[in-house]
């Protein structure tokens, strides 16, 4: 059971957030700059090229596609989508094509998402979340090409749907692992490794493909307490490092309710009705129908008639005795 | 012998006789089927045999051999110092190459000496081949080897059999069924047995024919002159290889001996050896079997592919056209001027052709199959369906390199395909428009001949752009919708059954007036109407039928996969039709017999004789319609093939003379320019694209004509 | 007059427990499943349950297969004609006539060695509750294969049937071993099990 003043301090962190994101627009002087409220028009003269989905050029030096394109669907849909994009890109764009040179540096998530900061972005620990970052083992490998960008797209990353539904969290989550690992290309783009092949590697799971529809991979590559209240922990960490005991999940004190599981309120999971109840109460958490009221019946059915039979079984012996001559 | 068994006996004795009999049959079946399928098909085999292929002696074959390594010699030295202005200077490099050791030693034509060494001093075709090729290696796209039966792969390829009876197409019935898709029956279609207004025939009643011409200059004497499908094909028999269309039997091997092999591996072949001959069987087409050209063996080459396929691609008329320059010794082949598609591949119209481009560097063969690509809108057959042929697969996604727009045309890739910019022309003498119903006298080649009634190569005239997600109608309609969706654009009841441009209209009528002069009984604003307007041909039942039929079973498919624009040749005929089996989408076309129409100038005579042709006439028996018919008219958007056959007691029924109900839209691949249309040449108020009949909202529409950062360009 | 005949030939004896075992083995290993006792490790359970599902499987195969070649398939056949009063009967029997030391209303015979209690459970049991549960086993066994419903996938529901029909053979079990001490004696029963043979009330038809 999730405890009582968890519940309580999600609702209250919840209830923060929606305030501060109706009223804080005064607090936020300093991204005033950024949240341009006329930044429809702005948008719309950069998207009429920069939404074509294949606006971009050849490098010569890399020999790559280098992509220029944004996907106004999904930018429309993002956690950004309010804000101009020359809030974050800043240079001469008069000219077109542009001609002035556009630099990239200054574009860093901390760069806002500042924590301790009193802003109406979400209350992150960002500081944290770096410090998960620089111990995960992309930053170890990686540490002059990896970065935020490298998994979240801030055109298209949606906290929402990570909030989703279990399944669609899992997929929303996963897919930005899957972006590299099961895509050669980009892998190949990142680093000179040899590509490993998630069945391969994953071999040891039993029924692979039916964990990789259930949990995200981060419930198993992030260390066990990384768990954060807030965000999930970024410090992942390679596969020989993880859980391979499958009780740690498979059972009722299962890690998972402190990961997958812990955005769902504990009301949401006491489903009123017996049915509800039956389906939703911690039935998934092991895999399997960990209903604990369904428990209870089976026990009491099981030492009812074992009751009954011993107490059978005992008249009869006594008539046996009271018939022997 | 006690009771029972005597009663056994006559039943045993029948069982025997069955038995007997069905063994009988199954072990006479390969000689008694082909009997029986020829005498129901009318179609006629025999022991191929050509003059040809002439054996040598040891002396002329060597005399043969250096003259052949000169000659080629001598050409690649003359490519080599055509650069060289001055005449003197380039005679005299040309023989300093011609004496070079190391270019004397490249480009030596490999099987004379094999020949030399296995005494082979005649070529007898296949045969001949298949003494060291019986088997051979293809390479699957992943470099997989295979060995295969070569004569094999080469009768199962679409080169040889012109249809194919599984799946594979990018064809849609009218009836929203893929065609051959796994579920239903599939039945053979393909070049073979579909219709077609370009040749006017189909390749059955138009596999070969001798005609009585009079060309100017040469008096009152005729001339014997060929015509026919059958020039182009590889197979070399009396008919198409129609035993391949049927679900058993095969093509007998003495007509798999016909096969021409050097048409495409000889880099010597005589086009001149290509003329119809007539023996006691029937007609069929010469080739060359001189064991020269068999000597000059080497892979496929451009040049090899085009002696067939310049004809579908730069046309007749194209003056490259090696083809058009060598019709025959005998009985010459003669030229059809309108083109189908107008787009050369060569050199000169072609930027692939100029940079040396081989057909398969990009249709990159398996064996003998070679792949047309993943998109289609006409019924042909397909021998690697899946295997890409692709712009992309050497051009990266972002093909513009230089300039400094380069961002933003690899931007339009996106909606846009290649060949929508980079092909902005097709050549003038493409044919739009072709009225086979009122033959005029042709001087040049002395025959009566259908009228090419409108010819361009402008863009909104000749050919138009449309979007297309790869698929195609039964009677090659590109299908696809513009990506914000919706129904605003709806070519089958628009662009594909319209003319408007003024100047097409125009050219029209000045036509149909000039058709009046010798058919009185033409009214002329009528066939311009129905000329212009394909739908014409309805009554207003119908072509609402047609407009709600689209919307529940077309729409869906033009809204499958990603739609992009490009461009498409369009193409009408006038031709006769079975209007019994008429849906919204046409009536069933009815051929012509090439000499009668050529000689007398008489349609419906030609006609008339086309269809008494013994295929066409089992067509209209219950067995094709069972075996293939009805399905072949459901995906033409008839319900049920009508067996009733068009002539009784030597009278027609129900046929008349119309345009088809929509333009065929061919996709056009070739012809490729360097530079493409500039920005302004669609971004404007009156630009080559219509964005509004392509389904934009009025509000793109502006945008799209008015945009700011072209304000400043010119 | 009785007689001492073959009940329950060799290859149905061995059936018998096989099966047995197998059931324990399950019990005990899906127990420990579930509850994700690590009184046997994981590991070791899952393997334990797979290999003995899949032995309890083909068993139930001999079985079916058996009973319909060699004719055992008749005693699993109940006479509809008055069931209930007869089921009620035995009913009864348990519940006053054994304490009184009454002799059982259905002696098995070779034409019916089931009471009508017996036939109805064991009809239950064989052709209904265990082909369910070994269906529902392999899925199990194969989670992929079953479709999706709501965001959950249709595993819980394959889950959910697994326990509740294991339950159910589990309460059988129970049931079925005590009322193994209540033939004519306490043994009687268990040896006729082992050795095959009891002593049968002669059966008219038994003559021919």
């Amino acid at each position: 059971m999730v405890p009582r003043s968890f519940v309580i301090w999600l609702v209250a962190v919840a209830t923060a957030m929606l305030v501060t994101a109706s009223v804080g627009v005064g607090h936020a002087a300093d991204l005033d700059a950024v949240e341009d409220r006329d930044s429809t028009p702005i948008n719309e003269r950069c998207l009429r090229c920069h939404g074509m989905a294949t606006l971009g050029y050849f490098d010569l030096a890399t020999r790559k596609v280098v992509s220029l394109s944004v996907d106004a669907g999904k930018f429309s849909s993002s956690n950004h989508s309010r804000m101009a994009c020359t809030g974050c890109h800043q240079g001469d764009y008069r000219e077109l094509p542009h001609q002035g040179r556009i630099e990239r540096g200054g574009l860093t998530c901390l760069g806002c998402h500042r924590s301790g900061k009193k802003t109406r972005f979400r209350v992150s620990n960002f500081d944290e979340i770096g410090r998960q970052f620089r111990r995960s083992v992309h930053f170890k490998a990686l540490p002059q090409t990896f970065d935020c960008f490298s998994c979240h797209d801030p055109h298209v990353f949606d906290v929402r749907s990570q909030e989703d539904r279990d399944a669609g969290m899992v997929k929303a989550g996963n897919a930005v692992c899957l972006d590299c690992h099961d895509a050669e290309q980009r892998f190949a783009s990142l680093t000179s490794r040899d590509f490993p092949s998630l069945k391969q590697v994953h071999s040891w799971l039993p029924n692979a493909t039916m964990h990789w529809r259930g949990v995200r991979c981060i419930e198993c590559h992030t260390p066990r307490g990384g768990e954060d209240a807030d965000s999930v922990s970024h410090e992942i960490v390679k596969g020989d490092a993880v859980e391979r005991n499958c009780v740690a999940c498979h059972s009722r004190n299962s890690v998972l309710l402190s990961r997958l599981y812990k955005h769902r309120a504990s009301e949401e999971r006491q489903t009123s009705g017996f049915i509800g109840r039956m389906l939703n109460n911690e039935s998934y958490i092991i895999g399997m129908t960990r209903s604990p009221l369904l428990d209870t019946m089976s026990a009491f059915l099981i030492l009812g008639t074992i009751v009954v039979l011993a107490g059978h079984g005992l008249l009869r012996w006594r008539s046996w005795r009271r018939r022997r001559p | 012998m006690n009771e029972p068994e005597r009663r056994q006996a006559p039943r045993r004795r029948g069982l025997t006789i069955g038995l007997a009999v069905v063994a009988g049959l199954v072990v006479l079946s390969p000689w008694l089927y082909p009997m029986m399928f020829e005498y129901y098909t009318g179609v006629v085999n025999g022991p191929l045999s050509y003059e040809t292929s002439r054996k040598i002696s040891n002396s002329e074959f060597e005399t043969t051999a250096e003259q052949l390594t000169r000659e080629t010699r001598l050409q690649r030295a003359q490519a080599v110092t055509a650069g060289e202005a001055d005449a003197f200077a380039r005679s005299l490099k040309t023989d300093m190459l011609m004496r070079t050791r190391s270019f004397a030693a490249d480009g030596q034509f490999p099987h004379i000496g094999y020949f030399r060494d296995a005494g082979i001093r005649e070529y007898d075709g296949p045969s001949t081949c298949l003494r060291c090729h019986e088997t051979m290696t293809t390479h699957g796209p992943e470099g997989e080897r295979k060995v295969v039966n070569t004569l094999g792969d080469v009768v199962e390829s679409v080169h040889y059999k012109f249809q194919q009876t599984a799946s594979g197409f990018t064809t849609y019935g009218y009836d929203g069924r893929e065609v051959n898709a796994e579920g239903h029956r599939p039945i053979p279609v393909g070049k073979i047995d579909r219709a077609c207004g370009i040749p006017g025939s189909f390749s059955w009643t138009g596999w070969a024919a001798l005609v009585n011409t009079k060309p100017a200059g040469s008096g009152e004497q005729t001339v014997v002159r060929s015509e026919g499908c059958g020039q182009c094909h590889i197979g070399g028999g009396y008919h198409p290889a129609t035993e391949k269309m049927m679900p058993v039997g095969d093509v007998p091997n003495e007509t798999k001996m016909g096969i021409d092999c050097l048409i495409c591996h000889s880099q010597v072949y005589d086009m001149n050896q290509r003329y119809v001959i007539k023996d006691d069987k029937g007609m069929r087409w010469n080739q060359d079997r001189s064991l020269k050209a068999a000597m000059a063996v080497t892979l496929p080459t451009r040049d090899n592919c085009l002696l067939c396929h310049q004809h579908n691609m730069g046309g007749d008329a194209f003056a490259e056209n090696v083809s058009a320059k060598n019709l025959g010794y005998k009985n010459p082949r003669f030229l059809h001027e309108g083109a189908k598609r107008a787009n050369p591949f060569s050199p000169s119209t072609d930027v692939h052709a100029a940079a040396g481009l081989t057909c398969t560097d990009c249709h990159v063969p398996e064996g003998h199959k070679i792949p047309r690509g993943t998109k289609g809108t006409d019924l042909v057959a397909n021998d690697l369906p899946g295997r890409e042929v692709s712009c992309e697969r050497c051009h990266t996604a972002a093909p513009h390199t230089k300039t400094t727009d380069r961002a933003l045309l690899n931007g339009h890739v996106d909606r846009i395909a290649c060949e929508t910019c980079h092909i902005p022309h097709l050549q003038d003498y493409n044919v739009v428009l072709r009225d086979w119903t009122y033959p005029e006298w042709e001087e040049k080649e002395g025959v009566y001949s259908y009228v090419d009634v409108y010819k361009s190569g402008e863009v909104g005239k000749g050919f138009t752009y449309l979007w297309f997600n790869g698929y195609g109608t039964f009677l090659a309609n590109a299908l696809g919708n513009n990506p914000l969706g919706g129904t605003a654009y709806n070519p089958l009841m628009d662009q594909m059954v319209k003319i408007d441009d003024p100047a097409a209209v125009a050219a029209i009528r000045a036509k149909a007036e000039k058709m009046k002069e010798k058919y009185p009984d033409i009214d002329v604003d009528k066939y311009v109407h129905e000329a212009t307007n394909s739908l014409s041909a309805f009554t207003p039942e119908m072509v609402a039928k047609r407009a709600k039929w689209i919307e529940a079973k077309i729409r869906p498919l033009m809204n499958r996969g990603k739609s992009k624009l490009y461009p498409f040749k369009l193409f009408n005929a006038r031709m006769y039709e079975d209007m019994t089996n008429q849906g919204p989408f046409g009536a069933m076309i009815l051929p012509f017999d090439y000499a009668t129409y050529y000689e007398t100038g008489d349609s419906i005579a030609s006609m008339t004789k086309a269809i008494q042709h013994p295929i066409v006439k089992r067509m209209y028996e219950l067995p094709f319609k069972e075996y293939m018919m009805d399905e072949f008219m459901n995906y033409f958007g008839v319900e049920k093939w009508s067996n009733e056959y068009p002539l009784k007691d030597g009278k027609l029924r129900n046929v008349e003379a119309h345009w088809m109900r929509q333009m065929g839209t061919l996709m056009v691949n070739h012809g490729i320019q360097k530079e493409g249309l500039k920005c302004r040449q669609c971004h404007q108020e009156k630009g080559i694209i219509d964005f509004a009949r392509l389904g934009y909202p009025a509000q793109r529409v502006h945008d799209l004509q008015n945009l700011p950062e072209l304000a400043n360009r010119p | 007059m009785k007689r001492r005949r073959l009940l329950y030939p060799l290859w149905l004896r061995y059936w018998h427990w096989t099966n047995a075992v197998l059931f324990v083995s399950l019990v005990v290993t899906g127990i420990s499943l579930h509850l994700g006792s690590q009184a046997i490790p994981f590991a070791t359970a899952r393997q334990v349950h797979n290999v003995s599902g899949l032995m309890l499987a083909a068993n139930w195969v001999v079985l079916v297969l058996g009973n319909a070649r060699l004719g055992n398939w008749r005693h699993y056949r109940p006479e509809l004609k008055g069931l209930i009063q007869r089921m009620i009967r035995q009913v009864d029997f348990y519940r006053k006539g054994i304490f009184h030391g009454e002799p059982h209303p259905f002696p098995p015979t070779t034409k019916q060695k089931f009471n009508p209690l017996q036939q109805i459970t064991y009809l239950g049991v064989v052709y209904m509750a265990l082909p369910a549960l070994i269906l529902n086993g392999i899925v199990y066994m194969f989670p992929e294969l079953a479709i999706d419903i709501f965001d959950y996938g249709a595993i819980w529901l394959v889950a959910l049937l697994h326990y509740m029909i294991a339950l159910f053979l589990f309460v059988f079990m129970l049931g079925h071993i005590y009322l193994a001490t209540a033939g004519e004696t306490v043994t009687a029963d268990i040896r006729m099990m082992i050795g095959g043979w009891a002593d049968v009330e002669e059966d008219g038809d038994e003559r021919t």
